[in-house]
């Protein structure tokens, strides 16, 4: 499955080729859950607070879904 | 002179007051009805039958100098509609009035040996029992009217319709505005079937003279309900040309539909296409370009938020106060009607035959899934109330609410829990919305679950709300906060600057805490607020209520909802998480 | 140049020209953002609230985390009076925006207004 991938703030230096707002795009196999591309990204577990999928938060053991937008959010100050 | 209770015995028309026994003395509001019920009802009880009782309770600042907006009346009973416990709260005129006759609650018990029907007449002096034939059958306009021309110091009227006087699970209990409307309900979950079943087709209630309200600490109070004044009055949704001011409850309309979030044509998509036409913006324009009707109407003396409206007919004229969000939702969007002038008559009919708009609406929306009318047949849909008011076999079907109505003409969406149909926002677009309906003893209530900042609440850091658990105690803690305003009596709406503004949070506990002669930090409102939901769980768990109760309709698992598709996909186990703290 | 349908509620409407609902179509150049949208109909950003795109959640009142967010043709934008009330219970769990979702984990997730009430509206 194909799916696109957003990361932000201080986890974008996991990712330094990706431009502000620009998405990875990746084929990975059907059901791969959203902490399974966490991993194959290389980003820390600690470091990822919120999984957004397709404007929802979700769970880290979610399945992913062909042509999913998926975003990888850190802990931000404050709250 | 300290509160009492009056005990009002219909089988042998007698009455007494009784001093509040201390286990009582801490709780009115929801608090009260709820405790008395849980105590007095058998939870196994036919609840139309002898052994429910009604009873009525205003909130612990109800009546007190200059307490802003606290003039709501808690209802409880066991629920025709339901089966389980209810407490049904309501504006209008009716809990300042109780509140000054140094009443804590008023216990309507029993059933008239001769079948006959009463009004109560209520003053310093005691209880009238007269005899209700010359308005039976009356729909509450004409009640309203009779009794102010009747009795002298314009007191409030509780009275139920022809619903109530039938029985029909979807009865509910109309109070008069300051208008002498009856613009106000008791509306959910049947309770005018439960005073129908009491023989009395109407209470009403003449303060002249009353005791008044105690208050134990004045500096206290004084202090509490400046601060609330001030939050309320500088936060942009309750002051003063905010936005509940301006376009009252109804602002929600344009923005659940903008979220995708409205449930529309009985829950099968979740937005409208018609939906600014019957918002609160829409309202707004009718006021201006008719030149009559009002917005920033007070539905009860001293509420400084005023977000009742009064909408006016093509001539100008006062038409029907109010057209509420949940009212114009139910009979709009639910039903495919983009008319707010058909929707407007519909809420009078609701009004005036003594019916709860939500689950009246939502029936008429399954009575159109069904196929017998169109969705969007405004003509058809009001048509429907000629056959409630003559009582013919689909009026009685209609009166009784969704799920007969579902039932009877097979279907098969029914958009309820706990038998109560679910009011105007979509869970599977707005999943902490599904939470609470699915977990609230109340039923499927979207007043249940208040927001209270956790940090205000004293729970911060112990909820996340990013994990399972995190959702479970919140919507705990958005419950308790919730079942502690409905036994202030204030109105539920100084939430929303409470939860923005720490101090206004103070100022609601002091306000109560100088009531109840107490400190302020003996207040504790989460633990007094869980203590009201293990009392109302607990019931109806003896009334045969299991966790098997606590779940969403099966549709919204599996019936995509546009535009996002959405399902509800929350697992079972997490809906029981709420309220394992009591098993 | 992506053309988008705008509708405006409340006294914003007067932004386009009228009184409380006002709906536009509007032609945009390529590469407009939010931020463009609104310098095209002259609304300051102060004076707005909840901003939806195509049913996602994308602004609330008193912040602004969709100012550069890309739109696209076809998109369609509800935007709100800095009065329109939305209680946290009844957009828990609803589609918003990433930029949204970090901009309120840093103000605080569950407030009805992220506007400073000390401050004068017009800031």
């Amino acid at each position: 499955m194909r799916v696109e991938v957003r990361v932000f703030a201080t986890l974008r230096r996991y990712l330094p080729d990706l431009g502000i707002g620009e998405a990875r795009v990746m084929d990975v196999p059907d059901g791969t859950t959203l902490d399974e591309i966490r991993e194959i990204l290389e980003l820390p577990a600690e470091e990822v607070k919120v999984i957004m999928v397709n404007h929802l938060q979700a769970a880290p053991q979610d399945p992913g879904a062909d042509g999913d937008r998926i975003t990888y959010i850190p802990a931000v100050a404050g709250g | 002179m300290s509160k009492q209770i009056l005990r009002i015995n219909m089988a042998d028309l007698s009455y007494k007051y009784e001093k509040v026994p201390k286990k009582w003395s801490k709780w009115a509001g929801r608090g009260l009805t709820s405790t008395i019920v849980a105590e007095e009802v058998e939870p196994t009880c036919h609840p139309l039958g002898p052994n429910n009782k009604l009873v009525i309770a205003p909130g612990w600042v109800s009546g007190t100098p200059a307490a802003p907006s606290s003039g709501r009346t808690s209802f409880g009973g066991k629920s025709p509609l339901t089966g389980g416990i209810k407490e049904s709260n309501s504006g209008g005129l009716s809990s300042q009035k109780i509140a000054k006759l140094g009443l804590a609650a008023i216990i309507i018990e029993g059933t008239p040996k001769d079948e006959k029907w009463y009004t109560l007449f209520l003053n310093k002096d005691g209880v009238k029992f007269e005899s209700a034939d010359n308005i039976l059958g009356k729909g509450m306009y004409q009640v309203d009217e009779i009794f102010w021309k009747k009795y002298p110091n314009e007191p409030a009227i509780i009275g139920i319709g022809p619903v109530g006087e039938k029985k029909l699970s979807n009865a509910g209990i109309s109070i008069n505005d300051p208008e002498n409307k009856p613009g106000r309900y008791a509306g959910r979950g049947g309770l005018g079937a439960v005073m129908g079943a009491r023989g009395v087709k109407a209470l009403v209630v003449d303060d002249t003279d009353g005791p008044g309200v105690d208050i134990a600490d004045m500096d206290l109070f004084k202090a509490g309900r400046k601060k609330l004044t001030d939050a309320i009055m500088s936060h942009d949704l309750t002051k003063p040309g905010g936005g509940l001011n301006l376009y009252g409850t109804n602002v929600l309309m344009n923005i659940i539909n903008e979220a995708g979030g409205l449930p529309t044509r009985n829950f099968s998509a979740g937005q409208f296409e018609g939906a600014a036409k019957i918002s609160g913006e829409m309202i707004a324009e009718m006021v201006e370009k008719r030149g009559g009707g009002m917005t920033g109407h007070g539905c009860h003396p001293g509420c400084v938020i005023k977000c009742s409206n009064i909408y006016p007919d093509e001539k100008g004229n006062d038409f029907v106060s109010c057209v509420e969000y949940e009212s114009a939702w139910a009979f709009g969007a639910n039903c495919g009607i983009d008319d707010l002038d058909y929707v407007a008559k519909m809420i009078r009919e609701c009004n005036d035959l003594g019916l709860d708009t939500i689950e009246a609406g939502n029936t008429v929306a399954v009575y159109m899934d069904g196929g017998a009318l169109e969705f969007g047949d405004k003509e058809g849909a009001l048509s429907l109330f000629d056959e409630i008011r003559k009582m013919s076999p689909l009026g009685r079907i209609l009166g009784q609410g969704v799920e007969a109505t579902a039932k009877a003409f097979g279907v098969h969406r029914v958009p309820t829990v706990k038998g109560q149909s679910m009011p105007a926002y979509e869970p599977r677009a707005i999943k902490g919305i599904g939470v609470t309906y699915a977990t609230t003893p109340m039923g499927a209530d979207h007043t249940a679950g208040y927001t209270i900042a956790p940090e205000i609440a004293g729970v911060s850091g112990k909820v996340d709300p990013l994990t399972d658990e995190g959702k479970a105690d919140l919507s705990l803690t958005f419950q308790a906060a919730t079942a502690f305003i409905d036994s202030t009596g204030y109105c539920l709406f100084i939430a929303f600057p409470i939860l923005d503004i720490e101090t206004g949070f103070a100022g609601m506990v002091e306000s109560v805490a100088g009531v109840m002669g107490l400190k302020a930090d003996g207040v504790d409102a989460i633990a007094m607020g869980k203590e009201v939901l293990k009392i109302e769980r607990e019931f109806n768990t003896r009334a045969g209520f299991t966790p098997a109760d606590d779940r969403l309709p099966e549709f919204m698992r599996y019936e995509k909802l546009p535009p996002h598709d959405a399902v509800w996909t929350m697992p079972d186990e997490d809906l029981d998480k709420v309220y394992s703290w009591i098993d | 140049m992506p053309n988008i349908n705008v509708t405006l509620y409340g006294d914003i409407a007067s932004y386009g020209a009228g009184k409380h609902i006002a709906i536009m179509d509007l032609d945009l150049p390529d590469g407009a953002v939010i931020d463009t949208l609104l310098q095209e109909i002259s609304l300051p950003s102060t004076e707005r609230g909840y901003l939806f795109v195509n049913a996602v959640l994308f602004d609330a009142p008193g912040l602004y985390a969709s100012k550069d967010e890309l739109l696209q043709n076809g998109d369609h934008i509800g935007i709100f009076s800095i009065r329109h009330m939305w209680p946290y219970q009844y957009r828990d769990g609803i589609h918003m925006s990433e930029a949204l979702q970090i901009a309120m984990e840093e103000s605080g997730e569950m407030k009805n207004t992220y506007r400073d009430i000390n401050q004068p509206e017009s800031q």
